[in-house]
């Protein structure tokens, strides 16, 4: 930090200090292992980097309940959650 | 989504999503969706978090996901640039609790699957430190002042372990009310 102004990260979509609590967040949440629950018959809940997805299979549909950002989800949780897809379904 | 954020205590500008990731559904009622065997209910919440809060039921399942409206074993995070509010995310919480049980899973944005203990223990002790911070705002308290009253202490070895310490909670609380200061 210089002249009282903050370094700045920067990306395609974001601006944060460096240092502060977003950037803080961030290493936090890479740090945190991938843990998949089946919370009920037909219910995962994807518990990582990020926060919590929870994907429901249904007899006709699935749904998938995400807590933020869906490119956040396909970019971590989608490659888990394929694994599943046969369970899910049906 | 639609338009540009400036979160002023993180310092945080979030650009607005292309227009492809916009919704293509909003409600500001309870909608239900039929996946067949399954049925979910989306209850829109009044601002909290942020001003796009929703719960999830699902009663066949006697699941409840209550997104960022709950962190389990971690303060939460309240996003005052979008109307967030401690009192917001109190009632946000005290609003499913008459139709859950004991056996309810409650899904938490942050950390591992709770119970409905676990949320009305989340409850009381976002209560209490609600409580607390209006008692020193109501005396004139300053912000330093506040803040150096600690009134989450005897909680942050619970909940503040993480990157929201109990400094920074109280912030947000802080800034959540008007009263606006630097997270570093």
């Amino acid at each position: 930090m210089t002249g009282g102004q903050s370094a700045v990260h920067m990306n395609d979509r974001h601006s944060f200090p460096v240092g502060g609590l977003v950037e803080l967040s961030q290493a936090t949440y890479q740090g945190t292992p991938l843990a998949v629950v089946e919370i009920r018959p037909k219910v995962f809940s994807f518990i990582g980097a990020g926060g919590t997805v929870t994907a429901v299979g249904g007899s006709q549909e699935c749904a998938v309940i995400d807590t933020a950002m869906a490119r956040a989800f396909l970019k971590y949780a989608a490659p888990s959650l394929g694994r599943f897809t046969n369970r899910l379904a049906g | 989504m639609s338009q540009d954020q400036f979160v002023p205590s993180l310092e945080w500008r979030v650009q607005s999503s292309p227009r492809s990731a916009w919704p293509v559904l909003t409600f500001n009622a309870a909608v239900g969706i039929d996946l067949g065997s399954q049925t979910l209910e989306l209850i829109p919440q009044e601002p909290a978090h942020t001003d796009g809060d929703v719960v999830v039921w699902l009663p066949s399942a006697n699941v409840l996901a209550m997104g960022d409206l709950m962190t389990n074993g971690s303060y939460p995070v309240i996003d005052e640039s979008s109307c967030g509010s401690l009192h917001g995310m109190i009632q946000a919480i005290e609003r499913p609790l008459p139709f859950i049980n004991a056996e309810t899973a409650v899904v938490p944005g942050h950390g591992p699957i709770a119970n409905r203990d676990d949320l009305v223990n989340f409850h009381d002790t976002l209560r209490t430190i609600e409580g607390r911070v209006q008692r020193l705002v109501a005396a004139g308290s300053s912000v330093a002042e506040i803040l150096a009253a600690a009134p989450s202490a005897e909680f942050d070895p619970v909940w503040g372990r993480g990157y929201v310490t109990g400094t920074v909670f109280v912030r947000m609380i802080l800034a959540g009310l008007g009263l606006t200061e630097k997270l570093r």
